[in-house]
């Protein structure tokens, strides 16, 4: 059969490089096979914890021969250059060539017959190519090996038409063998038929198909909730990633004791999900309940030793943190705030504790802006930052906020206060209505940009150690999905002038900051499928509004799609061309203007700039529409270009002055305009 | 039943025998063995290199005053480094577990992915974190950088958490009575009054003035010894620097955002130490 089968068998990959593997394998055979236009019936990526295959069906090609044109030298070139030819082609005698006219002229050519390579001998030169190209999240090197992989490579299964395929890749030979389970035995399988490949493999402990793999972990997963009366819903992302730890998936049940239910249950989840990669369960309430599970490689019989240990593992962290909430509900909120004085935040910016005085200022501008009524909150604001001494934290980093949230209940904070302390780092808040939640959200995001830029740190290429990008977008989420109006740079200037009250460092052009935000805020909007062009259109850096930026992209973008849009685009483009910006400093001289197109386009930008009533968040194509006319009117009909000095001049300060107040609320000139 | 001392036997023993040279821990503080020469500065270059060492290790903030059954500010590595890595690399260290009485048949042993990382060696690796029933037992990774430097050829390191593989082995659920020897005496005794003291001290009673003007001085000190090409000195003034952010670390003293600046000041030591060991070829 002329079907084809790679395995690539080694060390245990991660989950994600398993997708990544088959998904790359899969598009690179296709490209493949679509260049060499090699037809197959079917092609099928699998992974495990410990190999990436490929199985291709019925792979076909017509055999015929294909011949190639090579031009010679012209038929009254000299006999040098036409026995030249001939030797370089190993052409025999001048009658094997034929001859073609090309612009008036002959010219000999040679119709030379290529042989197809072999299917086997593509397969053989090309998989080792493919395999170097696959692009990894991450990859490494092992031994002496300069080729990368995910993890080490320990064999290689090629067969093609049920013979090995003979190449190397990362110093290894393909061969006609995989491995099994190395969990139940570590004996070569020889496999010639990639139809069976899969079966044999099953027989040894492997179910190849992740898809195969998830279904049992779930069918298992649902079962043991129906017989104990829990909710059945796990995360698909996490169920993958543990299906793709094993190559045979057999899931594991046990239960702590309920005595841990004093730990919060947030902790308790992430100790069992994420730190230990189990499964934990919610009861019909939404509560946690003390069942967790686990898959392993491992039969059955195993279990005792397998659930006993998974268990004794849970109850050593829980006790860790039940430790840290007891020394943590020791130390007073004052004791906190005072430990937070004599934490550095960054070097020349002060104390955590200056921070958390920002912050609650912060807050207060910022619900002052929106309309918030803070004051009944103020006073407990300043203890937004405390979770950051507790122990909880130091262990458990990525609970920041919601630890606080935790302790602000205990020490009996109102509940808006303990929402918005563990809200607070958030990516996205959504709410019907601004709460202390996104104030204090937006507070402490703001000033972590603001001291990031005062610290005079960089952000690298692809590095972002302080999470600045992670920050910015945060922030552009929190007010573009609210629909909030906020302009950050008056939030920044303040943001300057309480720095300077605390005598820390600061940074005096805010504008770097705003262009920073800008380039977010256009990656941001373009991942959202909206043009580059126009999210940069829409940006200056002398204001940073993201749901006004929104706005405006959202209006722009209908309005370049239609007839009127279209039309102004193509007078705008005009007036690009045209006007020079020269003259700037001068004033259009009235008196000046006789014909009636250009007393028309001075009468629209007259009454669009004292039309206060304008807004740049709404299109208002009636405008552009009068406008485009009056550009066109005035370039179809006005020579710009005067003999008289003066008057030329006037008409390029006319054209610039339009251009000007066209641009004031969108940048025209970076559209590109189709024709 | 395996006692503390004999475990560490064994695992020696075992990896003598795979031609690994027995050599002897550092006389620093660090917070994990990798800091030592044998396994930071030797992987650098590509003479071979096989050596297997114990390395007492100190992590401050892990110190909980000798209350917490699972955890220390000082315990044990038993740290393995091979280079290049052999290509059976996984099998051998299954087969050392053997040695110990873990026989990977009737347990799990997991390799998890853990991409290892010194934000202060500047060192990079991929591999695994090893769990046996879901315990981490060790850390299993190939080197790709040292000191931003890539490792050719690869080596290999493994970690054992002694406390942790005798606690499994041993089969007890508090550290301290991991049995250490055969007369019955156990790792709190030679231990619990250290940790209580010790954790005082990383939390309360260092000195954030000491600290902070140390950090300075071998910071500096680090930078003059580089520019007398003194590249081994330099390096253990790097070392003494880590552990003395750790203690600011644990004493609170550094902020999450702070921390970051610490760990790049190190880093960059780290890294023109390595650079100048290689010019020079030691």
């Amino acid at each position: 059969m002329s079907d084809l089968l790679l395995e690539i068998y080694g060390e245990e990959l991660p989950s994600s490089a398993q997708i990544l593997g088959e998904k790359q394998l899969y598009k690179s055979f296709l490209d493949l096979f679509t260049h060499k236009k090699i037809s197959f019936s079917s092609i099928e990526t699998f992974s495990t914890s410990r190999r990436i295959s490929i199985i291709i069906n019925k792979i076909s090609r017509n055999e015929k021969n294909n011949t190639i044109e090579i031009r010679g030298p012209s038929v009254e070139a000299d006999d040098r250059a036409i026995t030249g030819f001939l030797k370089s082609n190993d052409i025999s005698d001048v009658k094997k060539l034929i001859k073609k006219k090309i612009k008036d002229k002959e010219y000999y050519f040679y119709l030379k017959k290529v042989r197809h390579k072999k299917l086997r001998d593509i397969f053989n030169s090309e998989i080792p190519l493919i395999l170097s190209t696959i692009k990894w999240k991450k990859s490494m090197r092992w031994a002496y090996n300069d080729q990368k992989w995910s993890r080490p490579i320990k064999s290689i299964l090629g067969i093609f038409e049920n013979k090995k395929l003979v190449f190397q890749f990362a110093g290894i030979n393909s061969n006609f063998f995989t491995y099994g389970n190395y969990h139940y035995s570590k004996k070569k399988i020889k496999c010639l038929d990639p139809n069976t490949y899969k079966k044999q493999l099953k027989k040894i402990y492997v179910t190849l198909d992740p898809k195969e793999r998830k279904k049992i972990i779930l069918k298992n997963l649902e079962e043991f909730c129906g017989d104990n009366n829990l909710k059945f819903g796990f995360e698909e992302t996490i169920v993958e990633r543990i299906s793709n730890s094993v190559e045979h998936a057999n899931v594991f049940f046990g239960i702590f004791d309920e005595k841990y239910f004093k730990i919060p249950e947030f902790i308790l989840e992430k100790i069992i999900t994420e730190k230990q990669d189990n499964f934990c369960f919610k009861k019909k309430n939404g509560d946690l309940s003390n069942f967790f599970a686990f898959v392993s490689n491992k039969e059955k019989s195993k279990k005792k030793n397998l659930i006993e240990g998974n268990l004794n593992v849970l109850k050593a962290r829980f006790a860790d943190a039940e430790f840290f909430i007891k020394e943590d509900l020791k130390v007073k909120p004052n004791e906190r705030l005072k430990s937070l004085s004599s934490i550095i935040y960054y070097e020349n910016l002060g104390s955590l504790y200056q921070r958390s005085l920002r912050i609650k200022k912060l807050s207060e501008i910022i619900a002052g802006k929106l309309d918030y009524n803070i004051e009944k909150f103020s006073q407990y604001l300043i203890y937004s930052n405390i979770d950051l001494t507790s122990e909880v934290v130091k262990e458990y980093p990525s609970l920041q906020g919601l630890a606080g949230g935790f302790y602000a209940k205990k020490i009996g904070f109102p509940k808006d206060v303990q929402d918005a302390f563990s809200d607070q780092y958030k990516i996205s808040i959504i709410r019907k209505e601004v709460d202390l939640s996104i104030i204090l959200s937006l507070a402490q995001k703001i000033d972590s940009i603001f001291c990031f830029f005062s610290s005079k740190k960089k952000i690298s290429g692809s590095g972002d150690p302080f999470g600045i990008r992670r920050i910015s977008i945060s922030i552009i989420k929190i007010l573009s999905e609210n629909k909030l109006d906020l302009d950050l740079f008056q939030i920044f200037s303040c943001s300057k002038k309480f720095n300077l009250e605390q005598k820390i460092q600061s940074i005096d052009n805010i504008e770097l900051i705003t262009n920073f935000l800008n380039k977010r805020i256009e990656v941001f909007f373009v991942d959202e499928g909206y043009k580059a062009e126009v999210i940069k259109s829409c940006l200056n850096s002398k204001s940073f509004n993201p749901y006004f930026i929104l706005t405006k992209i959202k209006n722009l973008t209908k309005f370049l799609s239609t007839e009127k849009g279209k039309n102004f685009m193509k007078a705008f483009k005009r007036l690009n061309s045209i006007s020079d910006n020269k003259h700037d400093y001068q004033e259009v001289d009235h008196s000046l203007l006789k014909k009636k197109e250009e007393i028309m386009l001075y009468e629209i930008i007259k009454n669009f700039k004292s039309n206060k009533e304008i807004s740049h968040l709404r299109i208002d194509e009636d405008f552009y529409e009068k406008i485009s006319y009056a550009i066109n009117d005035f370039l179809d009909n006005i020579k710009v270009n005067a003999e008289e000095n003066t008057l030329r001049i006037n008409r390029k300060l006319l054209l610039s002055e339009c251009k000007n107040v066209l641009s004031s609320f969108y940048n025209f000139s970076i559209l590109q305009i189709d024709d | 039943m395996l006692s503390f001392q004999e475990i560490i036997f064994n695992l020696q023993k075992f990896w003598v025998s795979k031609g690994c040279l027995l050599t002897q821990p550092y006389d620093m503080e660090m917070g994990a063995a990798t800091f030592h020469p044998h396994t930071a500065l030797k992987s650098l270059g590509n003479k071979k290199w096989k050596s297997v060492f114990v390395q007492p290790c100190r992590r401050p903030s892990d110190g909980r005053y000798g209350k917490n059954p699972n955890r220390l500010q000082h315990y044990y590595q038993l740290q393995v480094i091979i280079k290049p890595n052999p290509i059976d690399s996984q099998e051998i260290y299954l087969e050392s577990l053997s040695k110990v009485g873990i026989n990977h048949h009737i347990n799990d042993i997991k390799f998890i992915e853990d991409d290892w990382e010194s934000p202060t060696l500047g060192a990079a690796g991929l591999g695994w974190e090893i769990q046996c029933n879901g315990m981490e037992i060790s850390q299993f990774t190939y080197f790709q950088q040292i000191g931003g430097i890539d490792c050719k050829p690869v080596s290999l390191e493994l970690t054992y958490g002694l406390e942790r593989l005798a606690m499994f082995v041993q089969k007890v659920d508090n550290i301290f009575d991991i049995i250490w020897d055969k007369s019955g005496i156990t790792y709190g005794d030679i231990f619990k009054k250290n940790e209580e003291q010790m954790s005082a001290f990383n939390f309360t009673y260092a000195q954030k003035n000491f600290l902070l003007n140390s950090f300075s001085a071998f910071d500096k000190g680090c930078e003059d010894l580089i520019k007398n090409n003194l590249p081994l000195p330099a390096y253990e003034l790097c070392i003494k620097a880590s552990h003395t952010f750790n203690l600011l670390d644990a004493r609170g003293l550094i902020s999450v955002t702070e921390r970051q600046s610490y760990i790049l000041k190190i880093r960059s030591l780290v890294q023109k130490c390595c650079n100048l060991i290689l010019d020079k070829n030691e």
